[in-house]
C-alpha cells in the first residue's frame, strides 16, 4: 500500500525510497523482537501469577513442612505434598527406564539397519503413534492394560493390585513418549555425515562397532536431549496418569500401588474445591513447584548438553 | 530485492490484520455475552438437567444460554470472578463461600447408591437382605474385606473397593452417609482406604462392570439405563437395609429407576446419600438469570423425574422461592 504513495520521481526520489525501505526494515524488526519478548513476558506473567496465588498458603504453612508431610486432606486443611512428589518421581524413573532403551534401539534400527519400504513403513508408523492424543492411550489402557496388570501381572508377582497404579501409568507413559524419543534420535543419527561411517568401516570396524563407538558418540548430545524431552513429557503428563493412577494421596509402597503425581493432584482436586481459597492456593502452589522443577530441568539439560558437545567431538 | 520487500510487507499486513481481528473478536465476544446469554458453569452432576431446562426455557422465551461444566468449585470461582451469572453446585455451599456473598438455591435432589457387579458372589443375598449403613461403612473402611463375611454364605472372595480419584460431590456425600449421624469420612480418607480410584462416574461404573468382586458407589443415572430406566448393564444397586432387620416391603424399590426415584421423593431412601443440588449466584440473581431460576423452581420441576433426578418437595420449593426473592 505504501509503494503507491510515491508522488514524483525527482532527484530526491532515490534516497526517499531508501529511507522508506529502512523504515520498513525497522518496523518489521520491531515486530519480530516484540514477538520474541512476548514469550519471555508470558513466562514471567505465569510465574508471577502462580507465586502471587500461592502466597495465602505460604503465609500459613511452611514450605519445608508441606514438602515433607504425607498428609493430604484439603477438607481438614492438611496439605502435604510428599506422596505426590514421590509418585511423580516413581512414575518418571520407571517409564524412562522402560522407554529409553527401546527408544534408542529402535532409533538405531531405523537409522542404520532398516532399508527401503520397511524403513518408510516403520518410521511413518512411529510418527503416527507420536501424533495420537494421549487421552486415547489412556482410554485403550483402561480397557487393555489395567485388566492385564490387575489379572495377570500383579498376581504373578504376588500382589493383589487392581491394575490401576504406578506401574500401569509408567508402562503407558513409556509407550506414549517412546515415539517422540525415537523420531528425535533418528533425526540426530541421520544428520551425521556419511564419511563418519565410511571411515570407521574403512579401518575395519564392524557395523555394530561403528554404531557403538562412533555414531552413538557423535549423535550423543542429540539423543541425550531427546531423552530429556521425553523425561519432561513424563514429568508433566497429566491425562494418562489421571486416568490410570488410582488417585490415592499416600506414599506408594510397591510398584503396583496406587498413587498420585503432582499434575494429577491438580486435575483431581481442582474441580470441586477451586472456590475454597486455601485449597486453590495449595493447588496453585503445586503448579508452581511443577513449573520450577521443569524449568530447572530444562536449564540443566541445556548445560549438560553443551558440555557433552564439547567433550564428544568427532 | 523486490521479493524480500514484498514478503516483509505481507508479514506486516498479516500481523496488523491478525491484531485487528483479535480485537474484533474480543469486542464482539464480551458484548454478546453480557447482553443476551445467561452464562452458567459448575458441577457435572446437575449439568445434564440444567441443559434440558435451558433448552426448554430457550424455546419458550428466546433467552439464550452459555453452559459449561468443570466442577462445582470451578463454577463458584467463575462466579466470584464475574465470568458466569449462575453456578451449578453438586454439594452444599461452604461456609467460606457464603461469607463471600454466595447465594445458593436448591433446585433438585440427586441420588447416589452403593453398587456391585451383577455376578457378585453374594449378589442373591444382597438382593434379598440388603446391607445396613454399618455394613457399608465396614466395607468401605476395610473392616470387612471378604464377601464371605458380609453375607452368611460359603464364599471366600476378597472385596475390591473402588472410589473416585477426582474430587466429587457424590463421593463427599457418600462419606457423610457412611459416617452416620454427625460423623463423616472425608473424601481423602475414603480415597486412601480404597483399593483404587477411578476418574469420573462413568469409569467407576465400567470398572464395577468388569470386576465381580468390586464395590463402589454411583449416581443412579449410571446404574439404571437412561432410556428405559431398567437395570440393563452389569452394574447393580446395593439395597439399603435401613432399620437393620432385613429388607422389608417398604425398602424393596430397586428394580426400576422410577420406583427408586419415588422412594427418594417419599424420603424412604435417606439423604445422604441422596443430596440436594443448588443454583448459586454472587450477591443475588439478576434479570434473566432470576427469571430462569424462578421458572426452574416452578414449571421446571415437572421435567426432573423423567431425567433421572428427584424433584424438591413442596415446602422446600417454597423456601427456595422465598430465598430467591429475598436476595442477599
Amino acid at each position: 500500500m505504501a509503494s503507491s504513495t510515491e508522488p514524483t520521481e525527482t532527484s530526491g526520489g532515490h534516497s526517499g525510497r531508501l529511507a522508506s525501505r529502512l523504515r520498513r526494515e525497522r518496523v518489521s524488526s520491531y515486530w519480530f523482537a516484540g514477538a520474541g519478548y512476548f514469550a519471555i513476558a508470558l513466562f514471567g506473567l505465569i510465574v508471577l501469577t502462580l507465586v502471587y496465588q500461592s502466597l495465602p498458603l505460604l503465609s500459613e504453612f511452611s514450605i519445608v513442612q508441606m514438602l515433607t508431610s504425607s498428609q493430604w486432606d484439603p477438607a481438614q486443611q492438611e496439605f502435604g505434598f510428599l506422596p505426590a512428589i514421590v509418585g511423580t518421581i516413581y512414575v518418571t524413573i520407571l517409564s524412562m527406564a522402560m522407554g529409553t532403551p527401546i527408544a534408542i534401539l529402535a532409533a538405531i534400527y531405523i537409522a542404520e539397519f532398516a532399508e527401503g519400504r520397511t524403513k518408510t513403513l516403520v518410521s511413518s508408523f512411529i510418527d503416527v503413534l507420536a501424533a495420537i492424543p494421549s487421552v486415547i492411550f489412556g482410554l485403550v489402557a483402561l480397557i487393555v492394560v489395567v485388566p492385564f496388570v490387575g489379572d495377570y501381572l500383579a498376581p504373578a508377582v504376588g500382589s493383589s493390585a487392581t491394575g490401576l497404579g504406578i506401574f500401569t501409568v509408567s508402562l503407558v507413559m513409556a509407550i506414549v513418549v517412546t515415539p517422540f524419543m525415537i523420531s528425535l534420535s533418528v533425526e540426530s543419527l541421520e544428520s551425521l555425515p556419511d564419511e563418519l561411517r565410511e571411515s570407521s568401516l574403512g579401518v575395519g570396524a564392524t557395523q555394530w562397532e561403528t554404531i557403538r563407538s562412533v555414531l552413538l558418540r557423535a549423535a550423543g548430545p542429540g539423543i541425550f536431549s531427546a531423552v530429556l524431552l521425553g523425561f519432561g513429557r513424563v514429568f508433566g503428563a497429566t491425562i494418562v496418569p489421571a486416568m490410570l493412577i488410582g488417585g490415592q494421596t499416600q506414599i506408594p509402597d510397591s510398584l503396583f500401588a496406587t498413587g498420585q503425581t503432582l499434575p494429577t493432584l491438580i486435575v483431581n482436586d481442582f474441580g470441586e474445591l477451586m472456590s475454597l481459597p486455601l485449597t486453590q492456593s495449595a493447588l496453585i502452589f503445586v503448579g508452581l513447584t511443577l513449573v520450577i522443577v521443569v524449568w530447572l530441568f530444562n536449564f540443566s539439560a541445556m548445560y549438560v548438553r553443551k558440555r557433552l558437545k564439547r567433550r564428544w567431538q568427532y | 530485492m523486490t521479493q524480500n520487500y514484498s514478503r516483509r510487507s505481507v508479514l506486516q499486513l498479516a500481523g496488523a490484520g491478525s491484531v485487528a481481528s483479535l480485537a474484533g473478536c474480543a469486542g464482539s465476544g464480551s458484548n454478546g455475552n453480557s447482553s443476551s446469554a445467561v452464562r452458567i458453569s459448575g458441577g457435572v452432576g446437575p449439568l445434564p438437567m440444567v441443559e434440558v431446562w435451558a433448552d426448554m426455557y430457550e424455546d419458550q422465551t428466546g433467552v439464550t444460554f452459555d453452559i459449561s461444566g468443570g466442577g462445582t468449585g470451578v463454577g463458584v470461582s467463575d462466579l466470584f470472578n464475574g465470568q458466569v451469572d449462575v453456578a451449578m453446585m453438586g454439594r452444599d455451599p461452604d461456609e467460606e463461600e457464603l461469607e463471600e456473598g454466595l447465594i445458593a438455591v436448591p433446585m433438585l435432589i440427586d441420588t447416589v447408591v452403593g453398587t456391585v457387579n451383577v455376578d457378585n458372589p453374594v449378589y442373591d443375598e444382597l438382593r434379598e437382605n440388603g446391607l445396613t449403613r454399618e455394613d457399608l461403612e465396614a466395607i468401605f473402611t476395610r473392616e470387612i474385606t471378604n464377601w464371605g463375611d458380609v453375607a452368611d454364605a460359603d464364599v471366600d472372595e476378597e472385596i475390591t473397593v473402588y472410589g473416585r480419584s477426582d474430587s466429587s460431590a457424590a463421593y463427599q456425600q457418600w462419606g457423610d452417609f457412611l459416617g452416620g449421624d454427625g460423623d463423616k469420612h472425608t473424601e481423602s480418607e475414603l480415597e486412601n482406604l480404597a483399593d483404587a480410584n477411578h476418574n469420573g462416574d462413568q469409569s467407576v461404573a465400567e470398572a464395577i462392570g468388569r470386576n465381580e468382586n468390586a464395590v463402589s458407589l454411583n449416581n443412579i443415572n449410571y446404574v439404571y439405563d437412561l432410556g428405559s430406566g431398567e437395570l440393563e448393564s452389569d452394574v447393580r444397586p446395593i439395597p439399603l437395609d435401613i432399620d437393620g432387620d432385613g429388607l422389608s416391603e417398604d425398602e424393596d424399590f430397586y428394580e426400576t429407576r422410577d420406583e427408586f426415584l419415588e422412594a427418594v421423593e417419599a424420603g424412604i431412601y435417606p439423604a445422604p446419600p441422596a443430596r440436594e443440588m443448588f443454583l448459586a449466584a454472587d450477591d443475588g440473581f439478576e434479570d434473566e438469570a432470576y427469571d430462569f431460576v424462578e421458572w426452574v423452581l416452578t414449571d421446571g420441576q415437572e421435567y426432573v423425574s423423567e431425567n433421572g433426578y428427584v424433584p424438591l418437595e413442596e415446602d422446600r420449593l417454597e423456601e427456595a422461592l422465598e430465598k430467591l426473592a429475598e436476595g442477599p
